[in-house]
């Protein structure tokens, strides 16, 4: 028996003792029977003489029959599932135009990690050479110090930077949830949107001032 | 929508429910966390199939980092705005839905256990919900987790004897009885 060999000398009756100790680590593994045969024996072979580590069997087994009964399996609400079927049929009606573009399996988050860099990268470029290429390069009126265009240039101009940033707005959009789904793994909207209520909560809302609008060249004064 | 994605999410949405509820000790926190994690299964189908995974193992490895990542936001969060940390978890635990299970969940030994639980560190906590409640084999447990079987064992052991410490500490002698 050389579990009994350990005993301290201070300790009461079994308990606090070496011995004590190393049946306990086993009692659950003796109680799953995933014990070595002589490892086992020597656990009997200790609660045989050791009362204190017997009482502790009885609250493994009665610990282990409250697991069973006190930690259920919990049914999900019923309107999760509806939800999430409505938006599967939903997606599968209405595939998203760029899914197909960004390939599938693997190469995806990589494809779509590039798409959200490239994007980064080019976005101020765009900007640059169409809204604020025209204010770079302009015509002065006879007469004038300043820079003037007809209403049919501007309106040309306005036309186009709205179509360029709504199609960079449009590739950001898709980019940026690819790459939220396939490669951060979500959590990102949910936490985020905490944040946000936590900190308006706290009093630290948003800037209540409007952003200052987009200047445009001013127009040719007719005489 | 393939029938195939409705029969993964009637046999897989309660154990997503169920992780989430344990873990976050909030049923509004985990239905959302249910429904963005079983919408993720569905925008990643094609991939799960060409990769020919186990499916419960990763929506359960997803469900647990996504109420990880939740929980992390909850704390820093509370302690952005200078608040405890949050003591009432535990009393938002979930109940048991009905029957037999939900008379021993409301006794005294079912809310301490549950709240013993949830006191627990990782991994304690995530291997003992995946054995008890999950039911699940050592073996689907290390592969939800990327643990050796070995050390899952070691864990559920060890977490198992930090319930009955606790336990024993708040119960006393009634755990015996």
């Amino acid at each position: 028996m050389p579990w009994r060999a350990d005993k301290r000398a201070d300790g009461g009756p079994g308990a606090g003792t070496l011995a004590c100790e190393r049946a306990r680590d086993r009692i659950d593994p003796y109680l799953e029977d995933e014990l070595p045969r002589r490892e086992a024996a020597e656990v009997e072979s200790h609660l045989a003489g050791c009362a204190d580590c017997r009482a502790e069997l009885a609250i493994a087994r009665r610990l282990r029959e409250a697991l069973r009964t006190g930690l259920p399996m919990l049914a999900c609400p019923p309107e999760v599932t509806a939800r999430v079927l409505a938006i599967a049929r939903e997606e599968a009606a209405a595939p998203r135009r760029w899914r197909s573009w960004l390939g599938t399996g693997t190469l995806r988050p990589a494809l779509a990690a590039a798409a959200l860099l490239a994007l980064l990268l080019a976005a101020p470029l765009l900007y640059r050479a169409v809204v604020q290429a025209p204010a770079e390069a302009p015509q002065l009126a006879a007469g004038e110090g300043e820079p003037v265009y007809s209403a049919a240039e501007i309106a040309r101009a306005e036309e186009e930077a709205r179509l360029v940033l709504g199609f960079v707005a449009a590739i950001g959009r898709d980019a940026g949830r690819a790459v939220q789904e396939e490669v951060l793994a979500g959590g990102i909207g949910r936490p985020a949107r905490h944040l946000i209520e936590g900190l308006e909560a706290a009093g630290l809302g948003r800037d209540p001032s409007p952003p200052a609008p987009i200047e445009t060249p001013r127009e040719r004064r007719t005489p | 929508m393939p029938g195939d994605f409705q029969a993964l999410v009637g046999e897989h949405q309660d154990r997503v429910y169920s992780l989430a509820s344990y873990l976050l000790g909030d049923r509004e926190e985990a239905a959302d966390v249910t429904q963005e994690v079983l919408l993720r299964l569905w925008r990643n189908l094609g991939g799960l199939d060409e990769s020919g995974g186990n499916v419960t193992a990763w929506l359960l490895r997803v469900t647990r980092n996504h109420c990880f990542d939740l929980l992390r936001k909850r704390r820093s969060q509370r302690s952005a705005l200078g608040q405890p940390e949050e003591p009432d978890a535990v009393e938002r635990a979930p109940d048991a839905t009905a029957g037999p299970e939900r008379l021993a969940a409301s006794s005294d030994l079912g809310r301490h256990l549950r709240r013993a639980v949830q006191e627990l560190g990782e991994p304690y906590r995530s291997v003992i919900i995946l054995r008890e409640v999950q039911e699940m084999k050592y073996r689907e447990i290390s592969e939800t987790l990327e643990m050796p079987i070995n050390t899952v064992k070691v864990n559920i052991h060890r977490g198992r004897r930090m319930l009955r410490e606790r336990l024993k500490e708040v119960m006393g002698h009634a755990l015996a009885c």
